[in-house]
């Protein structure tokens, strides 16, 4: 009873000591939800390692050497297109398919020949894959029933799941007879009652309308820093990666790109296709010489002197500033082309260059005019091809 | 509701032509077997005497209990190896090559003549009662060749089913800590279970209605059925055995429609 849960410990001997391990959890559950009734599900959160993974179907190169590290209670999202290897990589964490090489560890235990159904790592599906025989309360318990959970430790868990998701209406229900924001919430909370130690989301929003889609983001987000459980999503979705993630890692053509805190990735893009995949972007092809960087509009000087000698300068939209008179420095004479009203900003359009302004400026833009820009140094990323 | 265009008559008129083409032979044989006339064709007054006729018959009877027994063991045998040849095709990562030479060994029974398929068995037992000796052809034979051929068929039908199913729900069952057991037992077999019974009942119907294989196959004492039918038109039709096969004709249309109920109603969204 007073141990503390720890996989590590408990793990170590032998793959099958995963099942032996989960009575001790099941009573530390219980110890603890009478301590702490706000939180019924124990953190059981875990950092996760991917070292090194390749993976390869046939001639096609899904994940080429790819590591990455999640604390503990972190929220990372995995964002890239579709093809970059994203859902392989996820589903190599899970256990679903193996690595061809590299190592997969959760709470720094070796799990990467470890089959799915040992790995305390639960997974939401891209279209869910609920159980369409069971009814809303024997998806939530599955897991429980498989590792032979008693039956009152299995009511308890799964009443908790489904209060902690809104689902107390209808544990009766059948999984056809639910809305696709209902079947979400049961995939959620047929991952969630197990306490995984890193909870895997496979695009788990791409089945739901555009409204729903930003409260269940606004909701998992919530639901994570409550649990305090290590949540990997993997979406192509860039406003949802910013809006749920602590860090996102940016993945291309079976490669992170990179990785970093949305703000950074966002304001700091360290390529072309990271400018351009997250969000809009100015791009000014630039060249270098005698140390300095010019462009059609002028020499401007980046936030950090490039290294090579042709690339792209990118500054975001919202970044530009319109100035009265001239700026110190970066500054741009320009003529108004074209502007936008969207409700909440303009978007300008200027020449030269056609760069794009967002934002509201105090006094009134009309085409024709004549503007001056400063486009920030410290805003403006040198980035190669 | 989908509402049918309404046909051009040319193909109302081939339509119904071709059912009165298939069905009148198969209802003028249950007409006679209620025409109270012994000979001939003449209409002499409803009767159920040849049924009850039938019911007395002793090698009548003989050969009902063979035809049941045969099907309902060499259903049961094909239902289980079936099912699991469908699951082990669908399910293991075979190489692509492999796969393709195991579904044309398995597409095979299906395709092949009953009678070289027939031929083939009985060659087969020969050649076993050489080999181990004391083999007699009988019901032994006969199961053994029913299920040789019905086992391709309930494969089909189950594997089809789980082709349907994807192997989502399966890695989901996997993903929430079920080992392959506890998975199969949970989440598979519940769901291809329509496909399961489809299957067999298709087994069942062919292995009732089956002449050639069991023609081949068949020793003194193991007559079925069709066979015994065959054996009786060679002393003249008489008006019990247009009974026997209005009863085996409607035990057969019974089977199929409750196939089809059963492939209409997948237990999912």
């Amino acid at each position: 009873m007073e141990r503390p849960y720890k996989l590590g410990r408990t793990l170590a001997p032998a793959g099958d000591a995963v099942a032996l391990s989960l009575a001790p959890a099941a009573e530390r559950a219980l110890v603890d939800n009478d301590a702490a009734p706000e939180a019924p599900f124990v953190s059981a959160g875990c950092d996760l390692a991917v070292d090194g993974v390749s993976k390869s179907f046939g001639t096609v190169t899904a994940l080429d050497d790819v590591s990455l590290s999640v604390t503990s209670g972190e929220f990372v999202t995995i964002l890239g297109p579709s093809g970059c290897g994203k859902t392989t990589l996820l589903r190599i964490i899970a256990g679903l398919e193996l690595a061809d090489r590299g190592r997969i560890s959760v709470g720094g235990l070796d799990m990467t020949r470890i089959p799915a159904n040992r790995r305390r790592v639960n997974t939401v599906f891209q279209n869910y894959a609920l159980f369409p025989h069971l009814n809303v309360f024997e998806n939530i318990a599955f897991g429980l029933r498989a590792r032979k959970f008693p039956q009152v430790e299995v009511d308890r868990r799964v009443g908790q799941a489904l209060e902690m998701l809104h689902l107390e209406e209808m544990p009766r229900r059948r999984t056809s007879q639910l809305s696709g924001g209902q079947k979400q919430r049961v995939a959620l909370a047929r991952a969630l009652v197990n306490q995984p130690n890193v909870l895997l989301l496979d695009e788990p929003m791409s089945a739901l309308d555009a409204k729903l889609r930003a409260e269940v983001q606004l909701e998992l987000r919530r639901l994570q820093r409550r649990l305090d459980t290590t949540f990997v999503l993997v979406t192509h979705d860039q406003n949802e990666a910013m809006t749920v993630s602590d860090r996102i890692f940016v993945m291309r053509d079976a490669k992170i790109v990179q990785s970093g805190p949305p703000a950074e990735v966002y304001d700091r893009p360290a390529s072309r296709f990271v400018a351009e995949f997250l969000g809009t972007t100015n791009l000014i092809p630039a060249w270098r010489n005698n140390g300095v960087v010019h462009t059609e509009i002028g020499s401007l000087m980046p936030r950090v002197h490039p290294a090579w000698e042709k690339g792209f300068l990118s500054i975001r939209p919202e970044k530009i500033v319109i100035r009265s008179a001239r700026p110190a420095s970066n500054g741009i004479r320009a003529i108004v082309s074209e502007v936008f009203y969207r409700g909440d900003h303009l978007d300008v359009y200027v020449q030269p260059g056609n760069l794009h302004l967002r934002g509201l400026p105090g006094g009134a833009i009309t085409p024709g005019q004549q503007i001056w820009l400063e486009l920030p140094s410290r805003q403006l990323e040198a980035i190669g091809e | 509701m989908i509402r049918s265009q309404r046909l051009p008559p040319l193909l109302s008129a081939i339509a119904i032509a071709t059912i009165v083409f298939l069905y009148l032979p198969l209802a003028a044989v249950a007409a006679m077997s209620v025409n109270a006339a012994r000979f001939g064709v003449a209409w002499k007054g409803l009767s159920l005497r040849w049924y009850a006729q039938l019911a007395r018959n002793d090698l009548v009877v003989h050969a009902a209990a063979n035809t049941l027994i045969l099907a309902v063991v060499s259903t049961a045998v094909s239902t289980v190896l079936g099912t699991l040849l469908a699951i082990g095709l669908e399910r293991f990562p075979w190489p692509r090559w492999m796969r393709r030479l195991i579904d044309a060994v398995v597409y095979m029974p299906v395709v092949t003549p009953d009678i070289v398929f027939a031929v083939g068995m009985l060659l087969a037992f020969e050649a076993a009662r050489q080999a181990l000796g004391g083999l007699r052809l009988g019901m032994g034979t006969m199961i053994v060749a029913h299920v040789t051929f019905q086992i391709s068929f309930v494969a089909l039908v189950v594997g089809s089913r789980l082709a349907t199913l994807g192997r989502s729900v399966e890695e989901a069952a996997r993903d929430l800590y079920a080992g392959s057991w506890h998975s199969l037992r949970r989440v598979t077999l519940p769901l291809i279970t329509p496909g399961i019974v489809a299957g067999a009942m298709l087994a069942f119907t062919l292995s009732l209605d089956d002449f050639v294989i069991s023609f081949f196959t068949s020793g003194p004492s193991s007559v079925t059925l069709p066979l015994y039918i065959y054996g009786s038109l060679r002393r003249g039709i008489t008006p019990d055995i247009h009974a026997l096969s209005t009863i085996v004709f409607l035990v057969t249309v019974a089977l199929v429609l409750g196939l089809q109920v059963l492939a209409r109603s997948p237990r999912e969204d």
